[in-house]
């Protein structure tokens, strides 16, 4: 079994890594096994490398949000085995595989998911808190950090429904981000948002990526989004059709 | 730690009426627990005390002849050893307080009716001081400062069902120690005996020893105390009655002796039928308590399907998250157990001051007899019990929805419509 000897903590070797962050391989997901059977994603291999800023592109039901589900531990592939860091995360057991999403998978939901009952400050606080190992001092300097970086310092107390969908992905890219994951995975971040909106929460991405050398995936249906991305990947019917690369 | 309480705090207060209503079911079988809990000490309570304070006192001996014929209440079953036992309480329990009397079978009447009593032969100015039951005071003289010749104290239930007033006269009719029957007519009704004994109330009469000794040949030739029935004895600490019986019976092995904590064991007894009653009733509630509780957290683990999910997502542990339902539950049960023990405690504390005066509810429950003033008896256990049925409740109620929350998986949980 090969172990990456890297760790989550600080995702700056991008390119050097030859380890990818996440990989699939030859990941299989059937549903309704038998006659009606779908496979939500054949035999798909896919290495995300560190740094990279993918977009998951297809029609609907072609397998995007399955790749995205298999990549992050939340799903497992009925065939095939997905790597995080270098670990097969394939035999874990439930208590494992929340802690490899815990450590190293940051998420990004459609409809933001963020805790009702929590402040946008504690909100990204929470994702730390979860963590642990973060000091209160070092927690409260990168959560500032991080409000900054969104622009949220002032809506910093409010809860969700006091916040714009906009503010509220924001909110949710600081959850993911400030406990500086492998990766971070989007299923359609910018599907309940306006297009200008859109184009904001992908900016915000696409500046993590490039000051933070935050690895993203997110998938999408919105061609302007996609050409933000540098590696675009295209599914049909569960298969990957295509991956460009774009010069950066 | 920290996170994990203040998501459960604000959880708890984000359905606020479910949450009330929940709250209010533990309340009310929290409450009703502490309150019939004290409802049945006090009455137990109560007449224990009535038992000690009319009857009996915390120990009483008598010879183990006299027990067999007791109904009878016999005068001539030999009782040589009543001022010994007297003194050996003396001096090994040098507070108790230490009473004799005679007991026998009286008839008495006004002269139209007779009716048969118990009569009781005693020291009027330390039986007084021994027992609860009024005072014991003489009548007033007679023309010209003259003393008169008989008196007698009754019990008020008795004195009224003739319909005798203090100073009016009935006469006595007994069986003397000798066997003789001699009667006493004139005698002056000198004061109501008042106990919430009903033995003491409906079917006493009292006669001081003065004319009382001689009246039933109580004292023979040559003897230099009065015949005794009975010996009583009352302790600073009622729990030296054990150790009081057990030094009577080792000297003195023809006698029997009874505390009040062997007197009163039907009462226990049938205290703890009646608490079965009430905590028959507050399971109940506490059930519907119980199922309120269970529906609250099941609503809440239900509506929150996609924040359980994102809290998975997030790498919360399945056991974080039946912590945390767990933990709002808990906080739940906590303020309603809280408040209910508030509630009921408050309540049984009032009734501890403020009786319920019961008329003409001599029987009730079945027949169970029930003290005339109704003293609630509020026990710092009844709190913590009360208390901790209802965490209890609380808890068992939310284990199951906790963890079938924590079952969730968290794909599917994410699917699921906010
Ligand atoms: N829980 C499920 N049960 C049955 N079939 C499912 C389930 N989840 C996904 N599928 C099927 O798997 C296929 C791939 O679904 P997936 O959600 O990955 O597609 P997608 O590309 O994300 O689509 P969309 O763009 O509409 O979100 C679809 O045909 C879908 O119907
Ligand atoms: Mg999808």
């Amino acid at each position: 079994m090969s172990t990456s000897p890297s760790s989550s903590s600080s995702p700056t070797s991008a390119g050097v890594d030859s380890v990818p962050v996440v990989r699939l391989e030859n990941a299989t997901r059937v549903y309704n096994p038998g006659e009606n059977e779908v496979r939500a994603i054949d035999g798909v291999n896919l290495d995300v490398a560190r740094g990279d800023f993918m977009a998951l592109v297809g029609p609907s039901g072609s397998g995007k949000s399955t790749v995205l589900h298999s990549l992050g531990c939340l799903d497992r592939p009925d065939v095939g085995r997905v790597f995080v860091e270098g670990q097969d995360t394939t035999t874990l057991n439930g208590d494992a595989l929340a802690q490899v999403r815990n450590q190293r998978i940051g998420f990004i939901f459609q409809s933001f998911n963020l805790i009702p009952v929590f402040s946008a400050y504690e909100n990204i606080e929470f994702s730390l808190q979860i963590l642990g190992n973060v000091s209160p001092a070092e927690s409260r300097e990168r959560v500032n950090e991080m409000l900054a970086i969104l622009g949220l310092e002032k809506q910093k107390d409010r809860r969700p429904n006091q916040l714009s969908g906009g503010q509220q992905q924001r909110v949710a890219i600081g959850r993911a981000l400030v406990k500086r994951p492998a990766i971070i995975l989007a299923d359609e971040p910018t599907a309940n948002l306006d297009r200008r909106t859109s184009e904001d929460i992908i900016g915000l991405m696409r500046r993590m990526n490039e000051d933070k050398h935050a690895t993203f995936v997110f998938s999408t249906h919105d061609e302007h989004l996609m050409h933000h991305a540098r590696r675009v990947v295209r599914l049909v019917d569960g298969k990957i059709v295509s991956d460009e690369r774009k010069a950066a | 730690m920290n996170f994990m309480l203040r998501m459960a705090f604000r959880n708890a207060l984000r359905n606020r009426r479910r949450s009330l209503f929940t709250i209010a079911s533990l309340v009310l079988g929290v409450g009703l627990f502490v309150a019939a809990k004290s409802f049945v000490d006090g009455i137990e309570m109560t007449m224990v005390s009535t038992q000690i304070d009319s009857e009996h006192g915390h120990l009483r001996v008598v010879t183990k002849a006299y027990l067999l014929d007791e109904d009878y209440r016999p005068l001539d079953v030999p009782f040589d050893d009543a001022s010994a036992v007297a003194a050996l309480f003396a001096k090994t329990f040098p507070t108790a307080q230490v009473e004799s009397r005679a007991q026998f079978m009286a008839q008495i009447g006004d002269g139209v009716r007779t009716l048969n009593a118990r009569g009781l032969v005693v020291n009027p100015e330390t039986y007084e001081k021994m027992f609860r039951i009024g005072a014991l005071s003489p009548p007033p003289l007679g023309e010209g400062g003259v003393q008169p010749k008989a008196w007698a104290w009754m019990g008020a239930d008795l004195a009224s069902a003739f319909g005798l007033k203090v100073g009016d006269r009935f006469f006595v009719k007994a069986k003397t120690r000798t066997g003789t029957v001699n009667a006493q007519d004139g005698v002056i009704l000198a004061g109501l005996l008042q106990s919430g004994s009903a033995m003491t109330d409906n079917f006493t009469v009292i006669v001081p020893s003065s004319w009382g000794a001689k009246f039933l040949n109580l004292r023979r030739e040559g003897e230099t105390v009065d015949y005794a029935t009975e010996v009583f004895a009352r302790f600073g600490d009622p729990n030296d009655a054990e150790a009081a019986e057990a030094a009577v019976l080792d000297a003195h092995p023809s006698l029997d002796a009874e505390t009040w904590r062997e007197n009163t064991a039907f009462v226990r007894a049938f205290n703890d039928i009646r608490r079965q009653h009430f905590y028959l009733v507050v399971g109940i509630i506490l059930l519907i308590g119980a199922l309120s509780v269970a529906n609250t957290s099941l609503m809440a683990a239900f509506e929150r399907t996609k924040e359980i999910g994102t809290l998975l997502a997030l790498g919360y542990r399945a056991s974080s998250v039946r912590a945390l339902f767990l933990t709002e539950t808990l906080l739940i049960g906590a303020v309603g157990s809280l408040l209910g023990v508030a509630i009921g405690g408050t309540a049984s504390a009032w009734f501890e001051r403020h009786p319920i005066r019961l008329t003409g509810l001599d029987e009730v429950e079945g027949g169970m007899p029930m003290p005339p003033l109704l003293y609630f008896k509020l026990s710092p256990e009844a709190l913590l019990y009360g208390f901790l049925i209802g965490l209890m409740v609380a808890t068992v109620a939310a284990l199951l929805p906790a963890i079938r929350a924590s079952k969730l998986d968290p794909l599917t949980a994410l699917r699921e419509e906010a």
